[in-house]
Parts: structure tokens; C-alpha cells; sequence
């Protein structure tokens, strides 16, 4: 019971709501996703249009093992070009274009692989706006879910929407029941998808169970590793298992901002094996190159994720206003760095720089506005 | 035995003449230096031929050495007589640094080097003006000779001390120059007004030749260091301002 009367006049009216859903720009339904109609465009050009991204041109490029090689996923990939899915760590300080690169890249991908986009959705997040007309969002099924929209300036008015309000915004919503549902029957090629996850973790626990490979210490005081009361967000540890160990193999990218909030350095064997889990997702890794799940990482700086998790990827991006590192020993998991210099503290936003342990390549991406300043929080019921 | 580089047709000239001029810097403080001050002015050729590359601890650590405030080897194994320890632990002392600071500098520079050292096919077999003996300039690059002049002249110039307070504002600003900008802050202007400092700096005594070491070690080497790896930097760019000046693509 709360003693907190939390009822508040600040909740906007049926009107002051309806001009808010009017600044969003309307769901796109004529494409090819949307409408299985071949001759349409897809959503990646349609997407493309809408932001003046100009085709995917992986000759464009110096070094073919630097961005060519991240973007491009093949099974055949020959000569010193690594195959199946692809990894990187982009990091840079809040405000330098994380978020926008991001909507990037998953544009990139529908481009180039016709790939399974799957954006890590959180509360308090929702970057992921500029992409809404033409986003799948996936919310775990018979769970309270809220949705409002809350303005830049905390002290507008926030407008609270049923879940069919959320049509207006994105293009569908679909319930999921566990992990497994969601990659087999929820996930659509050459589309984009939000993912909130499901905070009664239900299914996790038995997709590890079903691994023999995958066994952990339960945390203390219980007999499985997932369990209810986990923070939601560990869902995702369960989430990239099942999406390796039972499919569909599909070319599918995880794009997970904030790496740190789910796998931070400081992870220990707490009362939820966040320590655990965060060694489950590092014994996955290679077989999420091998079966086709790419990973997208993006953090505030190298030491926000969880070092077991950095030995593992392959490539890093430097974003602009923080000096790239011109030594091996700032970079876990890498022998050498290719830079003598540090270049990216001087770079605007909007250029950033692309290395592996032998070459790197600057590159830029184009701005991707979100057309209002309102921001939507998807709070999932336990 | 060294090879001598003779042995060798050189079609890459500048990264030959960066080397040679290494080996000889080494081979010079293998046999230990004849003083604190040849150690500073070694510190700083060896400084501009590595572009900056070695350890910026190594110049933070000397000047405090100097001073008896930090306990260190640096100092008392690189500059003959030794003073307090036997030849053979100072030789051995002297070996280590050279692998530990100037092994790794060395593999740097040669790294920033040799993506824009120009190869003379032609030149090799021809006496011409490629030919790595004949060079002068650091890594042949003129404007690392240039600052390494500029450096060399404004470091001797604080060591010797000068006669008379106008001359220490005029060196000031060859300091500026030398260290590419990169020399600033309030200890510059002290060192006019204050009195203690014009007496340090005009002072022919043993122990304001001491205080004008232990200043060049704190706010000399450092500052030049890092205008070297600015310079160098700037370099690379001028050399490669084509590439540059393409803006990058579209990820």
C-alpha cells in the first residue's frame, strides 16, 4: 500500500494528448514490410528517402576489413574477412551521436543484409523515435504495460495513451510470450523492431536449462539462475541464448545501447548471478558469430562494460570529442591499435572513427532528428 | 657487430636516417655521459628523433630526480662519475633504460614514419642527394631539423645563463617557438618579475647552474616534447593533405 497520494493535475486532457500524437510523424504501412508487396519499396530505402541516407558503397572505403567487413554479413566471406555476424563497441560521452548512430546503423543493416533489427528497448529510454513510423514494437504479453509521453521540459504536461493510442505512433505492436516466441514468430527480415523485455522473465530459465553446455553457479539462496525477480533487463542474457541455440539462424542485429547498464564492469555474484549472466552472454559470443546474431554495443567508455565482454569484440568505434586510444593497453581484448594519434577529440559530431586491431577508417553518419520533442516511456508491470 | 647500413642500397632514405641517428644517440649513452648537462641535451635530441614518443614519466621523474626529491636511477647511472654505485650496476642501469623508454619510442616513430617515407626506386644505385648519409634533417624532415635547431639553441641558452634581464624575455619567446606553442603558464612571467629567478637565471655560481638543470628538466623537456608530437602530427597531415582534405564517407 503507498501513504503517497501520487495523483497529479499534470496529466494532459483528450486535446492537448491528440496535438501531442499529431507531432509525430504517421506510421508508414505502404512498404514492402508492411504490405508483402514486392514491388513496394522496402523500408530500409524507405527509410533512406525520408533521411537523405545516401546507398550503402562499401568501395567508398580504404580498408575493406574495417567497415565493409562490420556491415556486410556473409556466410563466405573469404580471404582475411571474417564471416557470419559481426561486433562493435562504439563509445563516446553522452550527446556525441550514440543514439543517432544507432537509427544509423540499423538502416544500414535492413540495407545491406536484409537483416532482423532488434533495438534493446528500456524505460527511460526511447532514441529510438526517428525510426517509430516504420518500427515493430514487441512488448512482452499479459503484462500491464503503460505508455506516456513526456516533453523535453519536465515541467509540460505529460500525455498518457492506451496501448492502441501506440498505432499512431509506431507501425505495429505485437505481445510476445518468451524469448523463443519472439525470435520465431515475432521478428520479420528487412524490419525494425523494439523490444521491451519481459520482467517476469518467463521461459528464461528453461532455454538455459535446455543448454548442458551452460552451466552456472545459482546465486545464493535459489535454485535457478533466472528467476522473477531478476531486473528486467537480464532478460536479455536468455534472450541472445535462444536466439543461438534454437533459431531462426536469420541475419539478425541487436543493437543495445547503454551496454553498461546490463553488463557493467562492476557485475559480481550478487543475489541475481549478474556476474553469471554476464559470463553466459561472453561463452555465446562465438556462437552468435557463428549463427548470424550481430552485436552493436555502445557505452559511455571502455571501462563501463564488463571486461569478459570486451575481450571478445572485434571492432570499436570511437565517437567524436574523446581522443581515440593510441596504445593496446587502453583497449582490452586488442594486441595492438593501428593509430599513432589521437585524432577523434577533434572530430564534429557526426564523424566518427572505426578501427580493429589493423587498420582504421573515419566515417560519417547522417543526423536523424526526431520530429518532436517528446519522449515515450514504455513502463512494462511486473 | 652493427651492419653498417652502407651494406644496404637505401631506397627508403628518411627511415634510414632516423635509425642512424638512434643507434648513434644509444651508442653514446651505452658508454654512460659526461654530465648532468650533456644528459639534458641528449634528452632532448633523442626526444625530437623519437618524435615524442618516449614516456612522458621519464620527463616528469628527471626533474624531480635532479632535485635529490625522488630516489632514481636515471640520473646517477646515465651521467659519469657515478655517484654512489659501482660501473657495472650504472652500465646495466643504462642498458634497461635504453630497452624500456627508447625501444618502444623508436618502434612508434618508425610506425608514424614509414606510412609516409617516400621510396626512390631510381635513387638507390646512384650517388644522389637521397642517399642517407648526406642528410641532415631529422627523419628528413626539415621542420623537425628546424625545431630540433630551434630546441637545441633555446636549451643551451638557459644551461649557460644570461647576462642580463632583457635577454631572458627575448629567450622566452624562442622558447615559445620552440616548444610549438606549447610552453605556457604563469612561471613564465615569474621568471622575469621575480628576483630570486633573474638571479638563477644570471648567476654564475655552481648552484645557479644547478637551479637552470633543474628548471630545463621541469619546463623545458617536457613542453618540447609535446610540441614535437604536435609538430609531427601537423607533419603527417601537410604530407598527406590530399587524402585529408577528402571529407570521410558515409558509414
Amino acid at each position: 500500500m503507498s501513504s503517497i497520494d501520487w495523483s497529479t493535475d499534470d496529466t494532459a486532457d483528450a486535446e492537448l494528448t491528440e496535438e501531442i500524437l499529431h507531432q509525430f510523424d504517421e506510421p508508414v504501412r505502404t512498404t514492402y514490410q508492411a504490405t508483402g508487396n514486392t514491388s513496394r519499396w522496402s523500408d530500409a530505402r524507405s527509410m533512406r528517402e525520408t533521411f537523405g541516407i545516401p546507398a550503402w558503397d562499401p568501395d567508398a572505403f580504404e580498408y575493406e576489413g574495417v567497415i565493409p567487413n562490420c556491415w556486410e554479413h556473409s556466410w563466405d566471406a573469404g580471404g582475411d574477412l571474417i564471416a557470419g555476424g559481426t561486433d562493435f563497441l562504439a563509445r563516446g560521452k553522452p550527446g556525441k551521436g550514440k543514439s543517432t548512430f544507432g537509427n544509423y546503423i540499423a538502416v544500414r543493416m535492413l540495407e545491406a543484409n536484409d537483416e532482423k533489427v532488434v533495438w534493446r528497448g528500456s524505460t527511460s529510454r526511447s532514441e529510438w523515435l526517428p525510426l517509430a513510423p516504420w518500427t515493430v514494437l514487441c512488448l512482452p504479453k499479459g503484462v500491464d504495460v503503460t505508455v506516456r509521453l513526456e516533453s523535453k521540459d519536465p515541467t509540460d504536461p505529460a500525455a498518457e495513451l492506451d496501448i492502441d493510442q501506440l498505432e499512431r505512433i509506431v507501425r505495429e505492436v505485437r505481445r510476445y510470450r518468451d524469448p523463443v516466441d519472439l525470435n520465431r514468430n515475432h521478428l520479420d527480415a528487412g524490419q525494425f523492431h523494439v523490444v521491451y523485455p519481459d520482467p517476469q522473465l518467463r521461459g528464461c530459465q528453461e532455454i538455459l536449462d535446455k543448454d548442458p553446455e551452460k552451466v552456472y553457479d545459482t546465486p545464493p539462496e535459489r535454485d535457478t539462475l533466472f528467476h522473477e525477480s531478476d531486473p528486467a533487463n537480464h532478460w536479455w542474457f536468455a534472450w541472445a541464448l535462444a536466439r543461438v541455440n534454437h533459431g531462426p539462424h536469420h541475419w539478425t542485429t541487436w543493437i543495445c545501447d547503454e551496454i553498461g547498464d546490463i553488463a557493467p564492469q562492476s557485475a559480481r555474484k550478487d543475489q541475481f548471478g549478474t556476474y553469471q549472466k554476464v559470463e553466459l552472454l561472453k561463452d555465446l559470443w562465438v556462437d552468435a558469430r557463428k549463427f548470424g546474431l550481430s552485436i552493436f554495443l555502445f557505452g559511455h567508455s571502455e571501462v563501463d562494460i564488463h571486461q569478459a565482454i570486451r575481450h571478445k569484440i572485434r571492432w570499436r568505434i570511437q565517437m567524436p570529442g574523446t581522443a581515440n586510444p593510441t596504445t593496446s593497453t587502453d583497449v582490452v581484448g586488442f594486441e595492438t591499435v593501428p593509430m599513432n594519434y589521437e585524432m577523434t577529440d577533434e572530430f564534429p559530431i557526426g564523424k566518427a572513427l572505426m578501427y580493429n586491431e589493423t587498420h582504421f577508417d573515419p566515417f560519417r553518419w547522417k543526423d536523424m532528428p526526431s520530429p518532436t520533442d517528446y519522449k515515450l516511456k514504455i513502463e512494462v508491470g511486473r | 657487430m652493427t651492419m653498417s647500413s652502407a651494406a644496404f642500397e637505401n631506397y627508403r632514405p628518411a627511415l634510414v636516417t632516423l635509425h642512424n641517428d638512434i643507434r648513434d644517440l644509444k651508442d653514446e649513452y651505452r658508454g654512460g655521459l659526461r654530465s648532468q648537462r650533456r644528459l639534458l641535451t641528449w634528452l632532448q635530441e633523442i626526444t625530437v628523433r623519437t618524435i615524442g614518443e618516449i614516456d612522458a614519466q621519464v620527463y616528469e621523474d628527471l626533474p624531480r630526480e635532479l632535485m635529490g626529491e625522488k630516489l632514481g636511477m636515471f640520473v646517477v647511472a646515465s651521467v659519469r662519475p657515478h655517484e654512489g654505485i659501482d660501473d657495472e650496476r650504472a652500465r646495466r642501469g643504462r642498458e634497461l633504460w635504453l630497452t624500456e623508454h627508447v625501444t618502444s619510442a623508436y618502434q612508434h616513430a618508425f610506425r608514424t614514419l614509414r606510412t609516409s617515407a617516400t621510396e626512390y626506386v631510381d635513387s638507390a644505385e646512384d650517388e644522389d642527394a637521397h642517399a642517407p648519409d648526406k642528410q641532415s634533417a631529422v627523419a628528413m624532415r626539415p621542420s623537425l631539423r628546424e625545431w630540433d635547431q630551434r630546441q637545441a639553441t633555446a636549451l643551451t641558452d638557459l644551461l649557460d645563463g644570461f647576462d642580463e634581464r632583457e635577454e631572458i624575455s627575448r629567450w622566452l619567446d624562442d622558447v615559445i617557438m620552440a616548444s610549438y606553442g606549447e610552453a605556457s603558464g604563469a612561471w613564465m612571467r615569474e621568471l622575469v618579475r621575480d628576483e630570486v629567478a633573474v638571479e638563477i637565471l644570471c648567476g654564475q655560481a655552481a648552484k645557479h647552474e644547478r637551479a637552470r638543470r633543474i628548471l630545463a628538466a621541469d619546463k623545458l623537456l617536457p613542453n618540447f616534447r609535446r610540441g614535437i608530437r604536435k609538430l609531427a602530427n601537423n607533419a603527417a597531415e601537410v604530407a598527406d593533405a590530399e587524402t585529408e582534405s577528402k571529407e570521410a564517407q558515409f558509414a
